[in-house]
């Protein structure tokens, strides 16, 4: 029993990441930050980063690489769907950011805005040079 | 074959996909409601507690040490108990969090209980909610009593091989390195940088990918119940995806470096490997290797942290699997719940934490060390100038006696040729709240150097203490032991290496007591 349920969410992690895969390579044209398709077997459309919900779509009806029009610090993601503008949650669809994350932009009075090497990013590394003592 | 496997696969998501909210997830999500709603928590922690003081001891043996701010203490405290405000435990239920002063993006929870999240995570999250996932998680291991197999042997392996011994290969390369130039020198140094990175953040002990995606369901849950925003959840998980990405692209450079070098350059590979234990005990023992060795060293120690991380790896679970999981347990369970705004960091521009000035200036500071330490390792990452500015900034109120900033400001000093100002802040830091097993073994250089073995044995007296009497000291403790002439004592500590049975302690034992 315990082998069976292993077997099945082994497959399904397969199809997860076999479908990750071609959502990328089919959407490998499109640049910046792009929404792949949707992850979830539906999707929620909403009119504002904490707005309300408008939308329902189904997984197989929801458009494949569509340009990220905006970020909010919530989260979500805006994109344009049929000619109007919606808020989808992230979670609901697969997506590809450009490039690094975004920048961690703080309070950079005393920090630096330079690039490091190894693994993490500097603090404030990517962002605009401020006022600050570097 | 392999087609049919794709096939099947294929079949079986499909068969996941076409029911709505009824997706089969990972072996630890549950099968239908939340981990919150199942949760039933061990009934006494009590057993779990007792090894707090070990597992504290091999933390701060590793890296720097923990960041000595009882302000982000308090800080980080507070979400912890946010998060717990919601599950009933028993009163023996004592987990406690800590920051490591270590640059990666890296969040664990020791068998006792203890959360550990490291000073790069605090710098690379973007709001409290993240935060609260990660805790969440790490909470979830404490609650469920999760531990890796063997988590004390294998961590205690890990801080004397890697802690000690490659950090010191990668430290002491970057110092040999200086005006010499050769591809095999070039190429160690970038495989030794690399391994010294990688080992902070992928050599501890893993739990296995049940209770990886347990903690998940569990963690999530925790902080969307406390109030947080459940997208945070997917934000962590591509922070970590990313981080893999890099780590992989680094293991896979140091990897092809290495071979080239075995394909053409001669046996360098297999005499690095020849070099064994051996190798990594002279270098704990604290003899500096030529560059040759270094070369040799760095290749064998890459190669043994591999077939490590290889072993280890085999039941890490790549953040992007564990991103689509998390989503189809948020699409099942909360796909109704309300929408909440992030909660800033206090150390965020939207902050109006009373903690903002001093934890602000706190990661700033560590920030502007990252950046000196990452000038001392290659020249080419800033100019002596900006280096020595970062160091005067990082080693200011309120950081100036954290092991962590003094440590690389007594590394710029020393590259600089300022060994009086070098050692100085490797003073201060032996001196501090949190001093670290690095600031005791290059401070002890110093004295042995001089044949100044008081001071050299008080140090070692103080670390003793401090590091909960760490494996990691044994060498050094009997070379200073020998070098002031006290012999039956220095031999007398050789049998406490053999009983840790790390073969590489062993023979780092032995070698400092002469044998």
């Amino acid at each position: 029993m315990r082998v069976g349920v292993g077997l099945c969410a082994g497959m399904a992690l397969v199809a997860f990441a076999h479908s990750a895969l071609a959502a990328d390579e089919a959407c490998a044209a499109a640049t910046g930050d792009v929404v792949l398709q949707a992850r979830t077997p539906e999707v929620d459309l909403y009119d504002g980063p904490s707005g309300k919900k408008v939308m329902t779509v189904e997984q197989g009806k929801f458009p494949t690489c569509t340009p990220i029009i905006g970020r909010a610090p919530n989260f979500m993601l805006q994109m344009s769907m049929n000619g109007a503008k919606y808020w989808v949650p992230p979670y609901m669809v697969k997506y590809r950011f450009s490039g690094k994350l975004p920048a961690v932009c703080r309070n950079l009075a005393m920090g630096s805005n330079e690039q490091k090497v190894g693994s993490t990013r500097g603090l404030g590394e990517g962002c605009p040079k401020t006022g600050g003592s570097h | 074959m392999r087609s049919r496997s794709f096939g099947l696969a294929a079949l079986a998501g499909a068969l996941l996909a076409s029911v709505p909210g009824q997706a089969s997830l990972g072996d630890g999500y549950p099968g239908r409601g939340t981990a919150l709603s199942q949760v039933s928590a061990a009934g006494d922690y009590n057993d779990v507690l007792a090894g707090r003081p070990l597992a504290l001891g091999i933390m701060r043996a590793r890296a720097q040490g923990f960041v000595p701010s009882p302000q982000l203490q308090t800080y980080v405290h507070g979400v912890m108990t946010r998060l717990l405000t919601n599950v009933k435990m028993p009163p023996s239920f004592h987990p406690e969090v800590r920051v490591l002063a270590a640059p990666e993006f890296t969040g664990e929870c020791t068998p006792d209980g203890t959360l550990i999240i490291t000073v790069g995570l605090l710098e690379q999250i973007e709001n409290e909610d993240e935060l609260a996932f990660v805790l969440g998680h790490e909470l979830a291991h404490a609650i469920y009593k999760h531990q890796a197999k063997n988590w004390f042997k294998k961590a205690q392996y890990y801080a004397v091989v890697n802690g000690g011994a490659v950090d010191t290969m990668a430290k002491s390369a970057a110092l040999i390195a200086g005006g010499q130039t050769g591809n095999n020198i070039t190429r160690g140094l970038d495989v030794a940088q690399h391994l010294a990175k990688l080992s902070a953040n992928v050599l501890m002990p893993q739990m296995e990918r049940g209770q990886e995606d347990a903690a998940d369901a569990l963690g999530f849950d925790l902080m969307v119940k406390a109030g947080y925003d459940p997208q945070a959840a997917l934000s962590v998980m591509d922070k970590l995806a990313e981080q893999e990405a890099e780590a992989a692209a680094a293991a896979a450079q140091a990897r092809a470096a290495a071979e080239k070098d075995s394909s053409g350059g001669g046996d360098k590979l297999s005499k690095g490997l020849s070099l064994g234990a051996g190798a990594l005990g002279s270098l704990l023992s604290g003899s500096a290797p030529s560059t040759d060795q270094m070369t040799d060293i760095a290749i064998f120690a890459f190669d043994t942290a591999v077939d490590s991380m290889a072993e280890d790896a085999t039941s890490h679970h790549p953040a992007k699997e564990r991103e689509d999981l998390l989503s189809a347990y948020a699409f099942r369970e909360y796909r109704t719940a309300t929408m909440v705004n992030p909660t800033p960091l206090p150390w965020s521009p939207a902050s109006k934490s009373p903690l903002k000035p001093q934890l602000t200036a706190l990661l700033a500071h560590y920030s502007l060390a990252e950046n000196a330490a990452a000038y001392v390792a290659d020249r080419s990452q800033g100019t002596p100038a900006s280096a020595r500015t970062y160091v005067t900034s990082a080693t200011a109120n309120p950081t100036a006696d954290h092991a962590y900033t003094e440590f690389v400001a007594a590394e710029y000093y020393e590259l600089d040729r300022q060994s009086t100002l070098s050692e100085a802040a490797l003073v201060k830091a032996a001196n501090g709240p949190e001093p670290s097993w690095e600031v005791y073994s290059r401070l002890t250089d110093i004295y042995v150097s001089r044949g100044d073995y008081p001071k050299a044995q008080a140090l070692m007296d103080g670390a003793v203490v401090r590091l909960e009497n760490s494996p990691v000291l044994l060498p050094k403790r009997i070379e200073v032991l020998r070098g002031a002439g006290r012999i039956s004592e220095a031999e007398a500590l050789v049998p406490q290496c053999k009983r840790y049975d790390i073969e590489e302690l062993t023979d780092a034992c032995k070698k400092a007591a002469g044998g």
